[in-house]
């Protein structure tokens, strides 16, 4: 710890802080405006300029190290002046166009205008008067209105790692830009725009809608993958404006993906049904939400009595807070008496592995999943570190994925070589083959090695329980899925049934589905002609779903946004979420107390008091702060026998992928998110697809054994020769991807 | 070195601006004579020798040729062309007849009478693309000397008692910047040759890369050794593909020979040395910007502290010093730090090349003991003004110098006395003023330079400099307003202090101190709308003053639109309405008649 003494208030600090870090924790304000606590030093503004005793030169507090009995003072006339003589330079340009600007009230411009007292301005103004770019989907860039920190350049590069903008020109000519002024075109995850001082990138989903000071703020958690992002939901008049990061909250460190970012349109959604729905006939009737859970629990109750309380199954979705996976396994087991609760989560990984742990990672093993796409944040946490390590990442993928950049070593290749070479790399790790020894001789060598993966592939699961015996050192990350998929294991909703099985047996006659789109899953696919031979479906999802269209009862429910209650993200930790707006829906907590309330159950009356009982039952959530708490697991995987198999016949192998601007078929419901990315596309190989004479955008069919699917073309350069993917979770793609996780199809091309 | 008893040496000068006045001509027209039938009774049993070698200076006279015959002093020859070549070889070879008529007169001895060449001794006489020329001067023999007989300690010590300071700019103590790269912690540090040499004018770097690049190398040999350096890079201007191509032989040949790579004479010293092309910006030569370009990042500088000895390529502890400062360094390790020491002021040690250029009547790169005041170097050294026109002021230390007038032409020229009289030493360009240049004019000319190059990353330097820049415009173009001054200075002041880098921070110097000596010339034309000096174009009424003018018509001749009317005998009349304002009038008017 050194000493420093600034503005009068001694401090102590580590040795390595920053003269801004230290004011900070002395409690001393001093102006930034290039400075950004996620980016290293870059010293471009000049606003942050102090004085250091004894030292003729001002020193920028936000790239001066602090040194043992460092004096510092932050004001004086004459720091004043060159604050505002910087200010005075930065508005000769500036358009001075505030009442119309989206940043207005929030910008840092305005906010240093006023501190610094600038009232008039020396100099001659020359306003800039530059068209503003639309090439990109999401973000609005305005150039004119830019002060040059380099923040989003930087963010670009040293978080994203994708320098997808950069500085163009010299001197006074420089902008922010692309190269070659070509169109926008990036990973869409607003890193940039959400570190721009001023009204220069600005949120095309948000643009020219509200004003800052009208909206009010809630903390919550993004709804949409298993990362456990904290956000800003910035609402008025229960419809959500948009959607922000907050630095210093949570996990995430300020960063979110473009889902979680721009894809918040799917709450105020107008298609969102208002009504609940039963089916008389081949209709569908608008009833009272009263006279829908009577109807409910009627219906339930009537079939219990007749064909006994395991005829009854619920399935619940990795979406439901932990407290209505906790009620729902409630009614199932306590007041059905059921045995039949289904998911699509399996308890085989549990989390081990957390953010700290890749940051503190010396040796990172991305195995075989594309994990920006699939849990972008974690995949920023992942380029960071090895960034910052300057390698250190291994990564086994079909093909070059973001990750490319920062990796030091890179594993791609059809899926016939690639899991080979996967399982050479296992065997090295044991100490059992010579292949891919150097690689496994690293992970063995590392001190705080990660390995990432994919929980739901069994043949993945399966090596990596080789190299967690091998390398116990490892700490595993399992990439979870939806926002809540392991709170529903917790919460003991992930009981190995299997619906398939279930529905088999002919021994259900009714379902409840939680916000689960059963009916576009790929595992459930072959269901569709079972389920609708059963006695009574109720469904719940915040959309009128492929689900919903073949239940006899439908009721429409709250979004993470309208809601209370807990998620339990991939590192295992628990987080609150908080509801922002009201549409007028009820829960799926709600329901779930109706229904167990009406069925001779007697449920909790509260969130607050089902996280009671949670403490009270759950025996790894009792001592766990629900505000960002870490539960303990037993075990991170289980011993999982499965080999990798690749089924089917045809000259292209296929692999399932993820895609980041959805997930599941819920953000499908955001226009915004739908623009860019609407169907499922099928990737293909430049080289292969000359060979078939395709282009960007044509059709073609896939076909897998008897089944048959036509898709969109996408060119895609680093898929190997000979090898397709599709994407998960997507309609349309469930009959295909049902067979397997590869398999060999062949592609014919329309006339 | 002279040349050998009974050898002729032809030594030509192939410098940049040698070759490109015809270098190579000349000499194949040399060995073109040597080859003729009968020359054996010109040359009378002697050898002869015809040698390229680099710059001395006087680029403005080239091709430079001198004659070395055995018992006589070395002759040189200005502006030599092939078709001189044979008389020099009959009449001075053969016959030992100097040819007076393009022999160098007295100006051209008078220019390096005053002048102390130590750095660029051999510079001119050394065949830049051949080693064993170097060696057989001497060469490498300084880096035998410290690996077999010094500490890398005792090298550091040796610099510091030598006094050198940075020949880049800043003049800060070589040995002393050595000492804190060598106590930083690594295994892995770099040494890097900055041969960036952007000031417009400068060409002193230019002149020793090309002139003795193995010099270069071996100054950087002996830092690496001192520092810890395992790897190093020379970063070199691009737009110098002479001193690019000789330094890419140089490196070569020196590996071959085994003064780079790893075992260096024997010892288990490693030195692995890499060229790198600059990026084609005047800010790459910062150190901090020069780093980031080598990295392949955009060429902006970084902060301070952390310092690249500490922090620099790669976050590794890195060590930058100047093409000239290297140069210096084989001749303290072999002159002693004492000798050394004798040379120069108190502060300022050993000599300094400058290159002159302006209105002097000699303009050219010139090396000059430290201490001689600016009044010698411009007006002993330099021959004076041209044309007999006034002194007025001198730029130095390039576009971001000073602008020191007649009062403090006695100024000593050492790093602090130049820092006290508002200007700098910078990397030496020197431009000398007369009384026809506009003051105002002057401090607009050196601020767009920086203005232009201002890479854009800092407030105050990127839009503090245009807007410092467009009132300058203002006021040369009649549109000045009171108070433009003061902002001005208040302006320029905040700029100083609040930029990132050493171009921001010395950018308004020029203004700053052209209005601190020549404040009248500003306000004559703010206030009275004229340019005193007549160079700015908006301000001049273009009227012939009729009690001035002696009626003898060049105006009359020069103009180029014919908007003068002139007879014999009377009094010449410019039509405005025609007068495109090109000032030739002015310029030539041998009275100043023209308002
Ligand atoms: C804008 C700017 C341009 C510079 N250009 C050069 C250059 O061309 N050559 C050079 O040696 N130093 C240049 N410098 C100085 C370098 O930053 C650095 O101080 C120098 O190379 C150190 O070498 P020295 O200690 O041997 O002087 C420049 C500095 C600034 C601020
Ligand atoms: S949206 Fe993300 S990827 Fe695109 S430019 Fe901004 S930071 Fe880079
Ligand atoms: S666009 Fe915004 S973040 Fe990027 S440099 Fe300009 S002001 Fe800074
Ligand atoms: S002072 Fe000028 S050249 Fe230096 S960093 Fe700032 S803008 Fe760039
Ligand atoms: S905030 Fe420190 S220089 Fe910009």
């Amino acid at each position: 710890m050194v000493n420093v003494k600034i503005d009068g208030v001694d401090v102590q600090v580590e040795p390595n802080s920053t003269i801004l870090e230290a004011a900070e924790k002395a409690g001393v304000h001093i102006p930034i405006l290039c400075h950004d606590k996620v980016l290293k030093p870059f010293g471009a503004c000049r606003v942050c300029l102090v004085e250091v005793k004894n030292n003729p030169k001002l020193m920028t507090a936000c790239t001066t190290p602090v040194m043992d009995n460092m004096e510092i003072t932050t004001k004086n006339d004459k720091l004043a002046k060159i604050r505002k003589t910087l200010i005075e330079l930065l508005l000769i340009n500036h358009p001075l166009d505030c009442p119309v600007c989206d940043k207005g009230g929030e910008c840092t411009l305005q906010d240093l205008t006023y501190e610094f007292g600038v009232s008039q301005v020396r100099f001659d103004p020359k306003p800039n008067d530059t068209p503003v770019d639309h090439t990109n989907p999401f973000i609005e860039r305005d150039i004119d209105r830019c002060v040059l920190c380099g923040r989003c350049v930087r963010i670009c590069d040293e978080v994203v790692n994708i320098q997808a903008i950069s500085f163009q020109n010299r001197g006074t000519d420089t902008i922010i830009g692309t190269s070659f002024n070509q169109p926008w075109n990036c990973e869409f995850c607003g890193q940039c725009m959400s570190v721009c001082p001023v009204g220069s990138l600005n949120n095309r989903v948000y643009l020219f809608k509200n004003r800052p000071w009208n909206l009010q703020k809630t903390e919550s958690i993004c709804g949409l993958c298993s990362c456990g992002c904290s956000i800003l939901i910035d609402s008025e008049d229960n419809e959500v404006f948009r959607i922000k990061e907050d630095y210093d909250l949570g996990v995430n460190k300020g960063l979110l993906c473009v889902k979680g970012r721009f894809g918040f349109e799917l709450i105020n959604n107008v298609k969102r049904e208002k009504n609940s729905k039963i089916k008389v006939g081949e209709e569908f009737k608008n009833i009272s939400i009263e006279d829908a859970i009577s109807t409910a629990s009627k219906k339930l109750a009537e079939i219990k009595s007749k064909y006994g309380s395991d005829s009854i199954g619920v399935v619940v979705s990795s979406r439901l807070t932990n407290e209505e996976a906790f009620l729902a396994r409630k009614l199932a087991k306590d007041v059905i008496g059921t045995p039949y609760i289904f998911s699509s989560e399996t308890d085989d990984a549990m989390p081990e592995g957390t953010y700290a742990d890749i940051e503190n990672a010396d040796d990172i093993t991305v195995l075989n999943i594309d994990v920006t796409e699939s849990n972008p944040v974690l995949g920023f946490f992942i380029r960071m570190t090895a960034r910052k390590n300057e390698g250190g990442l291994r990564v086994f993928y079909p093909k070059m994925t973001a990750l490319k950049r920062v990796a030091s070593e890179f594993y791609t290749g059809k899926p016939s070589e690639l899991l080979g070479l996967i399982n050479d790399f296992a065997d090295a790790v044991e100490g059992k083959s010579n292949r891919c020894s150097e690689a496994a001789s690293k992970l063995l060598a590392a001190n705080s090695p990660v390995l990432v993966f994919n929980p739901y592939s069994k043949a993945d699961l399966a090596v990596v329980s080789r190299i967690k015996k091998a390398q116990p050192k490892v700490k595993l990350i399992p990439c979870k899925l939806k926002n809540n998929s392991q709170g529903i294991v917790d919460m003991g909703c992930a009981t190995g049934a299997d619906l398939v099985d279930g529905l088999g047996r002919d021994k259900i006659k009714a379902l409840v589905v939680l916000g689960e789109n059963i009916a576009v899953n790929p595992g459930y696919v072959n269901l569709v002609g079972v389920l609708s031979k059963l006695e009574f479906i109720l469904s719940t999802d915040p959309y009128f779903t492929e689900t919903s269209a073949i239940s006899d009862l439908y009721i429409p429910v709250a979004t993470f946004a309208e809601k209370s209650g807990t998620f339990t993200n991939f590192e295992g930790r628990v987080q609150t979420v908080n509801p922002a707006i009201d549409k007028g829906l009820i829960s799926d907590f709600d329901l779930l107390v109706s229904l167990i309330n009406s069925l001779g159950g007697k449920a909790p009356d509260s969130v607050d008091a089902a996280q009671e009982l949670i403490r009270k039952e759950i025996s790894n959530y009792s001592g766990v702060d629900f505000n960002g708490g870490v539960v303990e697991y037993p075990y991170a995987v289980k011993d999982v026998n499965a080999r990798y198999e690749i089924v089917g016949s045809g000259s292209y192998e296929l692999y399932r992928c993820s895609l980041r601007f959805h997930s599941g078929t819920f953000t499908t419901w955001s226009p915004d998110l739908t623009k860019v990315y609407k169907e499922a596309t099928i990737e293909i190989n430049p080289e292969d697809a000359a060979d078939l004479n395709l282009k960007d955008g044509d059709l073609v069919t896939v076909k897998a054994g008897e089944t048959m699917k036509k898709f969109y073309v996408e060119i895609e350069k680093y898929n190997p020769r000979g090898v397709v993917s599709i994407p998960m979770n997507y309609k349309g793609t469930e009959a295909i991807l049902a067979k397997g996780e590869y398999q060999r199809v062949e592609l014919i091309k329309h006339a | 070195m002279s040349a050998n008893n009974d050898i002729i040496e032809v030594h030509i000068c192939m410098g940049t601006a040698g070759v490109a006045s015809g270098g190579y001509e000349v000499m194949d027209a040399f060995a073109a004579e040597f080859e003729k039938e009968g020359i054996s009774a010109v040359l009378k049993e002697r050898n002869c020798k015809v040698k390229a070698t680099g710059c001395r200076g006087l680029c403005a006279r080239d091709v430079l040729v001198d004659i070395h015959l055995p018992g006589m002093g070395p002759i040189t020859y200005e502006h030599v062309t092939p078709e001189m070549v044979p008389s020099i070889v009959q009449e001075h070879i053969g016959a030992g007849q100097v040819v007076d008529k393009w022999a160098a007169k007295k100006d051209y001895y008078d220019f390096y009478k005053l002048q102390k060449r130590y750095v660029l001794k051999d510079c001119g006489k050394v065949d830049p693309e051949d080693i064993d020329d170097y060696i057989s001067l001497g060469g490498y023999d300084a880096i035998k000397k410290v690996l077999k007989e010094m500490t890398p300690e005792q090298v550091i010590d040796e610099v510091k008692k030598s006094g050198l300071r940075g020949r880049g700019g800043g003049g800060f103590p070589t040995g002393m910047k050595w000492g804190f790269c060598r106590a930083s912690k690594g295994d892995l540090k770099y040494l890097i040759c900055n041969a960036d040499e952007g000031d417009p004018g400068a060409f002193m770097d230019r002149s020793i890369i090309e002139g003795n690049p193995h010099v270069v190398i071996e100054g950087m040999l002996i830092a690496a050794y001192a520092i810890g350096c395992k790897e190093g890079y020379i970063y070199c201007r691009a737009e110098y593909p002479l001193a690019i191509k000789r330094v890419k032989k140089a490196l070569r040949v020196a590996e071959e020979r085994g003064f780079l790579g790893k075992n260096i004479l024997g010892t288990d010293f490693e030195f692995h040395l890499h060229l790198k092309e600059g990026a084609g910006a005047f800010v790459c030569g910062e150190e901090t910007a020069l780093i980031a370009s080598i990295e392949g990042e955009r060429g902006m500088p970084r902060s301070r502290p952390p310092f690249p000895a500490v922090k620099g390529l790669w976050a590794k502890p890195t060590n930058v010093n100047n093409v000239e400062t290297f140069a210096n360094l084989p001749l303290i390790i072999l002159d002693g730090a004492d000798y050394y020491a004798s040379m120069g002021t108190e502060k300022s040690k050993g000599t300094k090349i400058f290159a002159l250029s302006g209105k002097v009547k000699s303009t050219g790169l010139v090396e000059v003991p430290m201490g001689i005041t600016i009044r010698q170097l411009i007006f002993d050294v330099g021959g004076g003004i041209a044309k007999k026109r006034k002194f007025k002021a001198v730029q130095l230390g390039g576009p971001s110098g000073g602008c020191i007038p007649e009062h403090l032409l006695d100024t000593p020229i050492d790093y602090d006395s130049l820092i006290a009289a508002g200007a700098m030493m910078g990397s030496g360009g020197v431009v000398v003023m007369d009384e026809t240049n506009c003051m105002v004019n002057v401090a607009h000319f050196f601020l767009t330079f920086t203005q232009r190059e201002s890479c854009g990353k800092c407030i105050p330097c990127r839009i503090g400099t245009k807007t410092m820049l467009d009132i300058l415009k203002r006021i040369t173009t009649g549109e000045g307003r009171e108070g433009d001054i003061e902002t001005l200075q208040d302006l320029a002041n905040d700029i100083k202090i609040a930029s990132l880098c050493g171009l921001g921070q010395t950018a308004p110097n020029p203004v700053l101190t052209t209005i601190k000596y020549f404040r009248h010339e500003y306000e004559a034309h703010i206030k009275d709308k004229k340019c005193p000096a007549r160079e700015c174009s908006e301000l001049i009424e273009f009227v012939v003053a009729d009690d001035r003018c002696k009626k003898c018509g060049i105006c009359f001749k020069v103009c180029p639109v014919g908007a003068i009317t002139w007879e014999k005998g009377k009094v010449a009349y410019i039509d405005k309405s025609k007068c495109v304002k090109c000032r030739e009038c002015i310029v030539n008017c041998p009275f100043n008649a023209i308002d």
